[in-house]
């Protein structure tokens, strides 16, 4: 029993030993640390940097910046990302790569609310959050993905090179993607809100047809890329009944809108923060085609042309626009470029002074009345088969999604004028 | 070997050389005189004060120091070499003791970097592992710790129960033995909750909807008025209608304010009677042989027929003076012989966690959520037995059954009054009984949820039926059931209250390892059947 006493005793010993040495020498940190240490004293010229790099302190290194709500440890082993000597040194102890740390002051912005990650974790596996067994929320984004969190203080025009975030936000704009899926207060409510997709917990939203090669290697595990990539190249990937339309997207338009997506993250920053230009920049007004592409596209088509299926719907398909000056009774070009003139200025046409010059003006401004009703309040699609299901896709109430009487007015105008008067009228 | 005899000596002069008190010292002439004299004094006078018998190297000298000593003098000054039977105790009381007293010292280093609020829980969590000295060691080893206490307090009670240790007199023992178990269940679940995490979260959901599930009983037999008791239930455990701030400061104060004192009490209340009904358990009719190997002194074998121990206080009753032991009292000094084998096994446990603490990290998963469940939302281990009862009713699992178990363990020393022999392993027949049963009951336990698995439950052959059924009839109840009507058929068959109680404990206890290794490694996401871990979906 004595033995046992002391084999036991000595092993405690040891154990409560060997805990403070690997918590006080042997963490990741030090071996850095350590490392740039003798870097430092061997680019040491003049004495004084020589007992600098004597004295420089082997320690936790953190930037605490309550604004932004997070501790940022990443420093403890990229030690030397703001030294300019260490720009051809190795991941950790390299410089931080072109001149971003020049508008960008380390101590006031830290890390992570550009790079995502664990800010407070101090070993790089758990720091960099990538280990896909644990569902990290914001793993580490890597090039082009870490354009995204650049929309988190600016705009999207105001920065060159953000080339993946243009791209996709011209795509998503110009696809009709707004027609269903709502964005900060604006666009449809058919399809799930993508105000904060960014932060969709993988937990929750997880590609499922992906392979495992491809989410590692090309979203170096980040289940919330590979899900925001999956939904917008496949969307039938889950659900599988789902009215999404497959836009047939390349990799690359994927990619973009991908990264354009990431952007969208609630992380509220505070106005000292936001880049200064952002304050003086005005609201510009969409033209009708523009909103038309941003909202309407993706059911009513290209140029209005109509033509996506909606299921059990009794026109079979979602009507056509480019008729729109047939259905308002305007029977001439001359007539539907008048009007269309008249909605791009603003005008009231039903109150204006002289009034409306137009054949059968009452019957005309009747319809328009008649449209703009429907466009602001919606409609219910009605069913081929009574027993059937409900057609998933119907026209929303643009009033509570975002568009404004005037953005109507400027569709409508752009609707009139794509009539195809060389052809024969239209089968409606 | 020789320089401890060499210190023992020398420290018995020092004892012999003290300076004589100085109280009748006549030769002072100052005040001064004398302080200067008491400080010179003071060394050996405050050693005295301290050690007050003398050091402790010396068979009288031990002895005084148990006796005199409040923390030792919870052992008694001798102690019976049957109680150091390794094969007997399996040391495991002492292990779950020494695991309790890491917890705390573990505990209390944690409270002070600990923030017990919504927003700063997961964080301090974050800093504790990543940046406070020995932080993560801590947290790791509290973890660990926590764990095998709960191992330790079951195997503990296993090993009372199958060495008939809770018979007359001991039977308010065990039931106090019954309540630390749920004392320790209600330690490690408060515990669970504390880091805020996804895991800790949804814990606190299903034990929060738990406390809420007597709604579902009442709203089952349409007594709606009473359905009340549940939401009160919960209200009174979040303090709120919600899993929120006052849920966490709420576990915290139970986790470290009232339950360790409850446990620190109980516990004191354990060992007073282990004393107070005459030591640990052990047989009437002990061979010389049984306790070769034991350590043995002059004194061991000493009969005591006009019994040497006086019991001033309790002596002075009118119908009888306490038992004593009659036969040859085979005791031996508590010190050296006990103390030694209990630091050991202490050591060895303290051993065992550090290395677990210092290589196996507690695991932390992304903060909690309220938005998006854990999928599975899995209880800590040692309930996932009763969350598979659960998945059908929260009633019926979390209340009705962990109810029904307690209440009969707490009541098998009333239900069983029969002598066995105290303090030995079970043999032949009742060795024969506890095998059956074991694998009986283990057949049963896998044979339902089998069943379960492959041909799926009440609600799956019929969505509409009235949840009242759910919570009478479902695998949990069934196997009570089965375990009780086969306790009574093995009672009328043996003849034996003792194999009876025996064959339900023997179901209790495969009831809880096999129903928690299959909720643990084999229910995934939405409670579905899987194989392995890996298997899960994404």
């Amino acid at each position: 029993m004595k033995r046992v006493l002391l084999v036991s005793s000595v092993i405690c010993l040891a154990l409560l030993l060997y805990a403070p040495v690997e918590t006080f020498m042997l963490q990741e940190y030090h071996t850095h640390q350590k490392k740039y240490k003798s870097v430092l004293s061997a680019l040491a010229e003049t004495d004084r940097e020589r007992s600098e790099a004597a004295r420089y302190p082997i320690q936790i290194r953190q930037l605490v910046i309550p604004e932004l709500e997070r501790v940022d440890r990443c420093i403890s082993c990229h030690v030397a990302l703001e030294d300019p000597r260490m720009k051809k040194a190795e991941q950790p102890l390299t410089t931080h790569p072109g001149n971003y740390l020049k508008d960008h002051d380390v101590q006031k912005i830290g890390c992570t609310v550009c790079h995502d990650g664990q800010g407070r974790a101090l070993l790089s596996r758990d720091a960099h959050a990538t280990d896909p067994a644990v569902h990290w929320d914001k793993p580490i984004l890597a090039s082009p993905f870490i354009q995204a969190n650049c929309m988190r203080c600016h705009k999207i025009d105001e920065l060159p090179g953000l080339e993946y975030v243009e791209k996709g936000s011209e795509l998503f704009n110009s696809k009709g993607c707004m027609g269903c899926h709502r964005l900060e207060e604006k666009g449809g409510e058919l399809a799930p809100e993508l105000t904060n997709i960014a932060d969709a917990s993988p937990h929750l939203k997880r590609p499922v047809g992906l392979d495992s090669e491809k989410l590692q290697q090309v979203f170096n595990g980040n289940e919330n890329l590979a899900y925001i990539f999956e939904s917008v190249q496949r969307p039938n990937a889950q659900p599988k009944d789902t009215a999404m339309m497959d836009f047939k997207l390349s990799d690359d338009e994927a990619l973009a809108i991908t990264v354009f997506l990431k952007g969208l993250s609630k992380l509220d920053v505070p106005a000292s923060y936001l880049a200064k230009r952002n304050a003086k920049r005005r609201r510009e007004r969409l033209t009708g085609e523009k909103l038309f592409a941003k909202y309407c596209i993706a059911c009513h088509g290209e140029g209005g042309k109509g033509g996506v299926k909606d299921l059990n719907y009794g026109k079979g398909t979602v009507p056509r626009l480019n008729t729109l000056a047939q259905k308002m009774f305007i029977e001439y070009p001359e007539d539907a470029e008048y009007v269309a003139g008249l909605l791009k200025d603003g005008v009231d046409l039903e109150n204006m002074s002289p009034p409306l010059d137009i054949d059968a003006r009452a019957r005309v401004l009747a319809q328009f009345r008649a449209i703009m009703d429907v466009i602001k309040k919606g409609s219910v699609a009605a069913k081929a088969d009574p027993e059937g299901p409900t057609p998933p896709l119907h026209m929303p109430r643009w009033q509570s999604a975002g568009l404004e009487d005037s953005d109507i007015h400027n569709i409508l105008a752009y609707l009139l004028i794509l009539y195809p008067w060389n052809e024969e009228q239209g089968e409606e | 070997m020789k320089t401890p005899s060499m210190e023992k000596a020398a420290s018995r002069k020092d004892i012999h050389d003290l300076p004589p008190n100085t109280s009748s010292s006549s030769a002072s002439s100052s005040g001064l005189g004398q302080l200067a004299r008491n400080l010179r004094d003071l060394p050996g006078n405050l050693r005295q004060a301290v050690l007050r018998h003398g050091f402790p190297d010396s068979p009288r000298t031990r002895s005084q120091a148990v006796f005199s000593s409040l923390f030792l003098h919870i052992h008694s000054v001798r102690t019976h070499r049957w109680t150091l039977k390794q094969t007997f105790t399996l040391g495991l009381g002492v292990a779950t003791l020494a695991l309790f007293a890491i917890l705390i010292v573990t505990g209390i280093m944690l409270m002070v970097y600990y923030k017990p609020t919504e927003a700063e829980a997961y964080q301090s969590i974050k800093d504790i592992h990543y940046v406070v000295p020995g932080g993560r060691l801590l947290r790791n080893t509290h973890r660990w710790a926590a764990n095998l206490m709960i191992v330790g307090v079951l195997l503990h009670m296993a090993r009372v129960f199958f060495t008939h240790s809770y018979q007359k007199p001991r039977e308010f023992n065990w039931i106090v033995g019954i309540v630390l178990l749920i004392l320790t269940f209600a330690l490690s679940f408060t515990g669970y909750c504390l880091p805020w995490d996804q895991l800790a979260y949804w814990a606190v959901v299903i034990g929060s909807n738990i406390a809420g599930s007597p709604r579902e009983l009442f709203e089952a037999l349409g007594w709606t008025q009473l359905a009340g008791i549940g939401d009160l239930q919960r209200e009174i455990l979040l303090g709120s209608h919600f899993v929120g701030n006052e849920a966490i400061l709420r576990f915290y104060w139970l986790h470290c304010v009232a339950l360790p004192f409850l446990m620190t009490a109980f516990i004191g209340v354990h060992f007073w009677r282990i004393r107070k009904d005459g030591g640990m358990s052990r047989p009437e009719d002990i061979l010389p042989d049984e306790l070769d190997g034991l350590p043995s002194d002059k004194v061991a074998r000493t009969s005591f027929q006009d019994p040497g121990k006086t019991y001033t206080l309790v002596c002075a009753v009118s119908d009888g003076s306490p038992q004593v032991d009659k036969d040859e009292e085979n005791t031996v000094q508590s010190w050296p012989h006990a103390f030694r084998a209990e630091l050991s096994v202490a050591m060895i446990i303290l051993a065992l966690v550090l290395l677990l603490g210092i290589f196996l990290d507690a695991p932390l998963k992304v903060p909690a959520d309220p938005m998006v469940p854990d999928n599975p939302a899995k209880a800590p281990w040692y309930f996932l037995g009763l969350q598979e009862v659960v998945s059908y009713s929260a009633f019926a699992g979390g209340i009705a059954l962990p109810f029904f178990f307690m209440a009969s363990l707490a009541l098998i020393p009333f239900l069983d009054r029969e002598k066995f022999p105290t303090g030995r392993w079970p043999r032949q027949k009742e060795a024969g009984i506890i095998g059956f049963s074991s694998l009986l009951a283990f057949l049963s336990v896998v044979a339902i949820l089998a069943f379960r698995v492959k041909f799926g439950w009440l609600r799956d052959w019929n969505p509409g039926i009235n949840q009242l059924w759910i919570i009478l009839v479902n695998p949990g109840t069934m196997l009570v059931m089965f375990f009780g009507l086969y306790t009574l058929w093995v009672t009328w068959r043996t003849g034996s209250t003792r194999l009876g109680t025996t064959a339900f404990f023997c179901c209790f206890l495969v009831f809880f390892v096999v129903m928690t290794y299959f909720g643990t490694v084999h229910r995934g996401p939405n409670w579905g059947f899987y194989w392995w871990p890996s298997q899960w979906p994404g």
